[in-house]
């Protein structure tokens, strides 16, 4: 997958400077909201519309931090409902045991909230995909029966019924309400409006904050995101507890405003209708989620209604048809994929005319939009919408202004040229099963130097890499990195550790951060020079946006350094391959790093391409950086290295300059066999 | 001690329950890397259809025709939910269309079979016999030979036949199969077949001493799947022996504890298990490749 080529899509590189709409979009978008949700009460005076609005608000809340979780860090989470229901109980019983109100219920529901978020991340720290989805789904089903079995805390299957939510307690300070009774009934209304606000406030700085590029590029290379030191752990806790405290919020919100808790409203079904409106809005945005909230509440109630349902099939399959015909008529290429569908929105037309209710297959309609979500609109309808209206992509650049360059793109590393070691590695053993990939070996890199490491393929060079970066520990063996305040051990320690102590590679199959463009993903590589917390991500305060500046310009300046600085804003994954490899350098670079290796850079790499990194990698040992160099390109080899260490069979055979080595009879016989041997064997 | 031993011959049954149940995991996720969320609605549709066909064939008779119609189902469920999504490479897709088309599956049977809990005559006798002062019920015996007997078949299948020797080539390498000239997504659609004929087989065989209804298999699709994750997704009859401990903690938790808690030890195993060693008991941890 990291090595599809993309020349389509890389053919149209987005320019520069953002088109002026897309840098509107989010403030227009977000004053309809507000005045929406301000006039609405006041035009729409009945209490059961307000009530609904209310509702979606709650599920958008909700579906917003559910999308941190799947749309940023990529991890399929079907324990929300169990989330919203601890928040909801948590209120309740608050309620029931203690007499506290709304405010007191809503700390609680976000504090327990998130106390289970960190439990549930334990084991989303190490599993993905359909095993965190079966332990989410556990998770779930054990909240509700805990729940039902709890009576003395729960009240059990009864539930809890609440009085009317009191927001602001005008008696305290013996005053009436200003705005009188009608007003009073509208708190709830603009309380849960204001916390949907805050919600869109609060994502929205937390994903675009170095916070943010971590969940990204924890879902596009784990690997890769360890190794630019940024711990995959960590920031997979950090999402979760994010999301949970959103879901506490909302449940607490929730048994507030529907004032009744009971374990049957926190189930499997709910959890699938979370993940439905999130896919259906559109993943890693904020308005697909509220989009997708007002779908699921809304539907319920457009189903009960068939002549209602009746009109709408009508007009889907009317639009089918014209869709349908159009592609056959244009002999469009996709036009029997798409006739599945079509055939399937016509045929719900008549469906709905025969049947008298459509509420007992309230299910089927919601299975049958996840599957076309799923199949014919993966990325929402906002993400179809900002397909077709590109004024309406979001705009990657901080307030869509360009960035310029500025500051050096290297920090220069002091000791080049020193007689000590920079790194020195002291019989390494690494062995898988009955495999000895390393067998000892001993391999010793002075600073300033670009250090050669061949070897046919299978001798074990990837492997000393991947030892050296703590992917793999070895089995024996010792790894030392000098470094000014001393020497430190390497072996044994995590690879977001060894990043963080100056250590910083590229792979030989790209692992670059695919949907996030080329600036963000030096950024991920700059995340250790970010030294705001959370908080400071959340309050937006001047530190933060300080920070955000001064590491874009460093990161455009890097994006410069390895010619990348017109393709800042390009997603890695539509780039060609040549760049790829090179913004995995400038990634690299990012961390500031003492050692860099490079694992087979010229790779699939076309001869220009070849002399321009040639030229990068001698800057970069300019700047006092040391590199450790594996390529099969023997001339890349030979121009660029002061010194190669040539492994065979797990064993190191010789060592020297480019051009001792190239003559050692050893090395030879490694790569194209011994005349010797061959004739031995014939004869035997 | 007695009455441990009761419990324990009563947990033996329900795990190989959830044995085959997971064995069923087990052969869709060794042939194309996923599986079917939406099994227990298979083994729920089994036992339905089962209940249907039953005053008209007889216990017996019904049990092939399930057969076939699991089979059936399984070949839906991979055309519809699997093939789409594995193309376009989305492992998010395929969890959601399977769990979609879970969702279609018990919406449908809801309207067709009703919402209430039906009971499923029981071909044999109801009386528990005693064997060395535990009371086993027969339909117990029933299930244990008949799982066992399902899993066997279709081990021996999977040696014996050619359509089964490909079914192991594509699980072994996918690519080599492919380039040995199989079909490998024949393979994977007769992987999701006999998947959920083994489920709808579960189905009859435990219908009789549980209620059948369409929300029968939820609950038991994901306790066998942390027995799947016990005994390792990869490994073959690991799930026999997770099953058995699954099945006995339950009875041993519904008879000391509480039957509301019944279903938590094995749904806190999942997690326990996971957290700890993700491969699963039985299961070899895989080497990452960079």
């Amino acid at each position: 997958m990291a090595q599809t080529l993309a020349p389509n899509s890389a053919a149209a590189p987005a320019p520069a400077s953002a088109p002026g709409l897309s840098r509107y979009a989010g403030l227009i978008g977000t004053i309809l909201l507000v005045a929406f949700l301000a006039a609405f009460p006041h035009v729409v005076t009945s209490s059961y519309y307000i009530h609904l609005v209310v509702v979606i608000a709650i599920y958008a809340i909700l579906i917003l931090g559910l999308d941190i979780v799947v749309g940023y860090t990529g991890q399929v989470s079907l324990g929300h409902a169990g989330l919203f229901g601890v928040g909801a109980y948590g209120a309740a019983v608050l309620f029931l045991h203690f007499k506290l109100g709304l405010w007191w219920g809503i700390l609680a529901g976000i504090g327990v909230t998130s106390a289970f978020g960190v439990l549930l991340a334990v084991p989303a720290l190490r599993v993905t995909g359909p095993y965190l989805a079966m332990v989410t789904l556990a998770f779930g089903t054990i909240v509700q029966i805990f729940i039902n079995e709890l009576t003395p805390l729960t009240n059990g299957p009864l539930g809890i019924t609440l009085p009317p939510a009191r927001v602001l307690d005008f008696s305290l300070i013996g005053m009436q309400a200003p705005w009188g009774a009608a007003g009073r009934k509208l708190e709830f209304y603009y309380l849960t409006c204001i916390a949907l606000l805050g919600t869109i406030l609060v994502v929205n700085r937390v994903v675009r904050s170095p916070f943010g590029r971590a969940f990204e590029a924890l879902r596009d290379s784990p690997i890769a995101c360890d190794c630019m030191g940024v711990s995959v752990y960590r920031y997979k806790v950090y999402a979760f507890v994010i999301s949970a405290a959103l879901a506490g919020l909302a449940g607490a919100l929730f048994a507030w405003s529907e004032r009744y808790v009971a374990p049957n409203s926190y189930g499997f079904e709910l959890t699938v209708l979370f993940l439905l409106a999130v896919t259906m809005g559109g993943r890693k945005s904020r308005a697909g989620p509220i989009i997708g909230a007002a779908i699921i509440v809304m539907m319920p109630n457009i189903l009960a209604d068939i002549e209602l349902v009746r009109i709408m099939a009508g007009l889907i399959a009317a639009v089918a048809l014209v869709v349908g015909a159009l592609a056959f008529l244009r002999r469009q290429e996709n036009r029997f994929a798409i006739l599945v569908p079509v055939v399937l929105c016509l045929a719900f037309f008549p469906a709905t005319l025969a049947l008298q209710s459509v509420t007992d297959f309230r299910l089927t309609v919601f299975g049958l939009m996840i599957l076309f979500v799923v199949y014919y609109l993966p990325d929402g309808i906002v993400g179809f919408v900002r397909e077709k209206i590109p004024a309406l992509r979001p705009a990657h650049t901080a307030e869509g202004k360009s960035v310029q360059a500025a500051g050096a793109a290297l920090s220069v590393q002091s000791g080049r040229g020193g007689a000590d070691p920079l790194l020195r590695v002291e019989q390494a053993l690494m062995q898988f099963g009955g495999l000895k990939a390393l067998a000892g070996v001993d391999l010793t890199v002075r600073p300033g130097t670009i250090h050669g490491l061949i070897g046919p393929n299978g001798s074990g060079k990837s492997t000393m890499m991947n030892v050296l970066t703590g992917i793999y520990k070895p089995t024996a063996g010792s790894v030392t990195l000098a470094r000014a305040d001393g020497s430190t051990r390497l072996d044994g320690r995590t690879p977001s550790e060894i990043a963080a102590s100056g250590v910083a590679r590229t792979f030989q199959n790209v692992q670059l951060f695919r949907e996030m463009t080329a600036l963000e993903n030096v950024l991920v590589g700059l995340h250790h020079s970010f030294r705001g917390n959370i908080f400071d991500a959340i309050l937006g305060t001047p530190r933060r946006k300080r920070e955000e500046r001064e590491q874009r310009a460093r990161a455009m300046s890097i994006l410069d350094f390895v010619g990348l600085g017109a393709l800042a804003q390009v997603e890695a994954r539509n780039l060609p391959y040549g760049k790829q490899r090179l913004l995995e350098i400038g990634r690299a670079l990012a961390l500031d790093p003492v050692l860099l290796l490079l694992d087979e850079p010229a790779a699939g790499l076309t001869a220009p391409d070849i002399a321009e990194l040639t030229a990068i990698i001698r800057k970069i040992r300019d700047a006092g950086i040391t590199v450790i160099l594996i390529e099969h390109h023997m001339d890349v080899v030979m121009g660029l290295c002061d010194r190669v260490s040539v492994l065979d069979f797990g064993h190191k055979i010789a060592e020297g300059s480019a051009r001792e080595v190239q003559q050692d009879p050893k090395v030879v016989e490694a790569y194209l066999g011994s005349p010797v041997a061959d004739e031995e064997t014939t004869h035997a | 001690m007695a009455i441990l031993l009761q419990l324990i011959a009563s947990g033996v049954a329900v795990g190989m329950i959830y044995a085959a149940i997971a064995f069923g995991y087990q052969l869709t996720f060794a042939t194309s890397k996923t599986l079917n969320f939406g099994q227990g609605e298979a083994l729920a549709l089994g036992a339905l259809f089962g209940l249907t066909l039953v005053p008209f064939t007889g216990y017996w008779l019904m049990i092939p025709l399930v057969l076939v119609f699991g089979f059936a189902l399984g070949a839906v469920v991979e055309r519809l939910g699997v093939r789409p999504a594995v193309k376009i490479k989305s492992e998010y897709g395929w969890i959601m269309a399977t769990i979609a088309l879970g969702i279609i599956f018990k919406n449908v049977a809801e309207n067709v079979w009703g919402r209430d809990d039906l009971k499923f005559p029981s071909p044999l006798p109801e009386e528990a016999i005693q064997v060395a002062g535990i009371r086993i019920l027969p339909m117990e015996l029933l299930i244990v030979a008949g799982a066992l007997l399902m899993m066997l078949a279709v081990e021996i299948f999977n040696r014996k036949s050619i359509w089964g020797k490909a079914v192991v080539a594509t699980s072994n390498d996918i690519d080599a199969a492919g380039l040995m000239g199989i079909n490998t997504q024949k393979v994977i659609t007769l992987s999701y077949s006999i998947s959920a004929m083994t489920a709808a087989f579960a189905g009859v065989l435990v219908a009789p001493v549980t209620l059948t209804g369409a929300t029968m298999g939820a609950v038991l699709a994901l306790k066998a799947f942390a027995v799947a994750i016990i005994g390792g997704l990869e490994s073959g009859l690991g799930v026999i022996v997770g099953g058995l401990i699954l099945g006995v903690a339950e009875t041993l938790t519904g008879f000391y504890i509480s039957t509301g808690y019944k279903d938590v030890p094995g749904l806190i195993l999942l997690l326990v298990v996971l957290s700890i060693r993700p491969v699963g008991l039985f299961g070899k941890a895989v080497i990452k490749k960079v």
